[in-house]
């Protein structure tokens, strides 16, 4: 099967192009710092590597990362919408008619979980790199964990140091990723077409985001799940409540679309 | 009579959005921020502020107006990926014929897009955010749509890969600004490219 995914080389354009935006300050200071300009008052090769310790602090590597992810990891679970939809149409569908049981539905939930699992393996290995980097060659901190979590909260006893709190940003970012291709693919159950699949599950993630948080609270709009690690005051039932929204449209896609076959 | 309560729907729920959108945009905008700078900030100059000061709301709007605002181009985009460009093909008798009609295709439906959207933005700007319109801006926006076309023609071109449309369409609407400022080198690049085209051809 892992033969067959077309257009495997895209997964590279998209790691690359993270770990660019992400280290883009870090590159861009280490090629143009000017350590003999005149207005350095000490030993400008110390001034420069401290300049470069704090650019690949934790802190800013990671509300870097926030801040690309919204952009780029809707466009990665895009990638592999398509990749799921032309394994659904090339590969599974011969499993109608051939064997007893139900193999043909079994394999596309199988496929599902195949490709949402890559999603969240592509991010743990950015988040693999972003900390190796930070813990080897910059300041390996995290400043004001206990602000982002409300003082009668669990959260707020239980996250103390900075690796309680990295434990905490990998689970509450890979369910969100998970829950959110999922949706995708089963959007693409439901069109049938790539096209509509992709652009109604970026209006979802890219347009309704920002228009519904307007009016809703923040806990009830989906992309939110994804960026909640970088919002303040978070209770535990927060970050449920927003996988339980997806898991909702989800289940009202599969109940609108009982007797799916392509 | 149809054809004009179709519009006039359409014309509705789109003064609606884009209405919502605008301020919603006021809603993310870093602090210090002008109503004049709403039109700026969503047509180009998005990277001013350094990353620090952009929420990332902001960005997603950006990218979610774009889609929301040339939606049907898009589709056609992400449908000459998959065989349309060659019923183009069949029809035109060479390759020149065949690259004017596919810019006139474009063309054709962006524009329609492109003033039924900008229209509704400056008459919101001009009621609501009491603008006034210049010369300049109408030039401004003018040199905007050019270049839409024109880099939607390039990516019509070169990128025969569904996904990939949709990231070189998603990386422009953000980066539209340094794009926009080399403009005039993208048309010489595709007068080059239709005369390499015939050129190849004939020989």
């Amino acid at each position: 099967m892992k033969k067959i995914i077309p257009y495997k080389s895209l997964f590279l354009l998209i790691i690359f192009a993270f770990i660019f935006l992400v280290f883009k300050d870090a590159i861009h200071h280490q090629l143009t710092f000017n350590i003999h300009a005149p207005d350095l008052s000490g030993n400008g090769l110390e001034i420069k590597a401290d300049f470069l310790r704090s650019h690949l602090s934790l802190d800013s590597l990671l509300s870097r990362f926030n801040m690309w992810q919204s952009i780029l990891i809707p466009l990665l679970i895009i990638l592999t919408v398509s990749q799921y939809i032309f394994m659904k149409r090339c590969v599974i569908k011969n499993y109608i008619g051939k064997t007893i049981g139900n193999l043909y539905s079994k394999n596309i939930f199988k496929t599902k979980l195949y490709f949402s699992c890559i999603n969240v393996v592509i991010f743990l290995l950015l988040f693999i790199i972003i900390t190796v980097t930070s813990f080897l060659l910059g300041n390996f901190e995290f400043l004001n964990i206990r602000d982002y979590f409300p003082e009668n909260s669990f959260l707020h006893n239980t996250i103390t140091d900075i690796w309680t709190y990295l434990i905490y940003y990998i689970t509450t970012k890979s369910l969100a990723i998970f829950s959110l291709s999922m949706l995708a693919y089963y959007l693409a159950d439901y069109f049938n077409s790539f096209i509509h699949a992709s652009l109604s599950f970026l209006f979802i993630v890219w347009l309704a985001t920002p228009v519904l948080h307007r009016f809703l609270p923040f806990y009830l709009i989906p992309l939110v799940s994804l960026m909640v690690t970088s919002f303040y005051d978070v209770y535990f039932w927060q970050i449920i409540s927003l996988n339980a929204v997806i898991w909702f449209m989800i289940l009202l896609i599969k109940w609108r679309n009982k007797y799916e076959v392509d | 009579m149809k054809w004009i309560k179709r519009h006039l729907a359409i014309i509705i729920i789109v003064t609606l959005i884009v209405h919502m959108l605008f301020s919603s945009i006021l809603k993310f905008a870093p602090v210090n921020y002008a109503y004049r700078d709403v039109m700026d900030d969503f047509f180009n100059n998005l990277f001013r502020y350094g990353i620090s000061d952009i929420n990332f709301m902001l960005v997603v709007l950006v990218l979610g107006i774009n889609y929301c605002a040339f939606y049907y181009v898009i589709t056609l985009m992400l449908d000459f990926t998959k065989g349309v460009k060659d019923l183009v093909r069949y029809t035109s008798r060479n390759l020149l014929i065949f690259n004017f009609k596919m810019l006139k295709l474009i063309a054709t439906q962006y524009i329609t897009k492109f003033i039924l959207f900008i229209s509704i933005t400056m008459l919101l700007h001009v009621i609501l955010f009491n603008y006034q319109i210049q010369y300049l801006d109408i030039v401004y926006v003018v040199l905007w749509g050019i270049c839409d076309i024109v880099v939607l023609y390039l990516i019509q071109r070169f990128i025969h890969v569904e996904t990939l449309t949709i990231f070189a369409l998603s990386m422009y609407f953000l980066m539209r600004r340094h794009v926009f400022n080399f403009w005039i080198l993208f048309i010489i690049f595709i007068i080059l490219h239709l005369l390499f085209d015939t050129y190849r051809k004939e020989k």
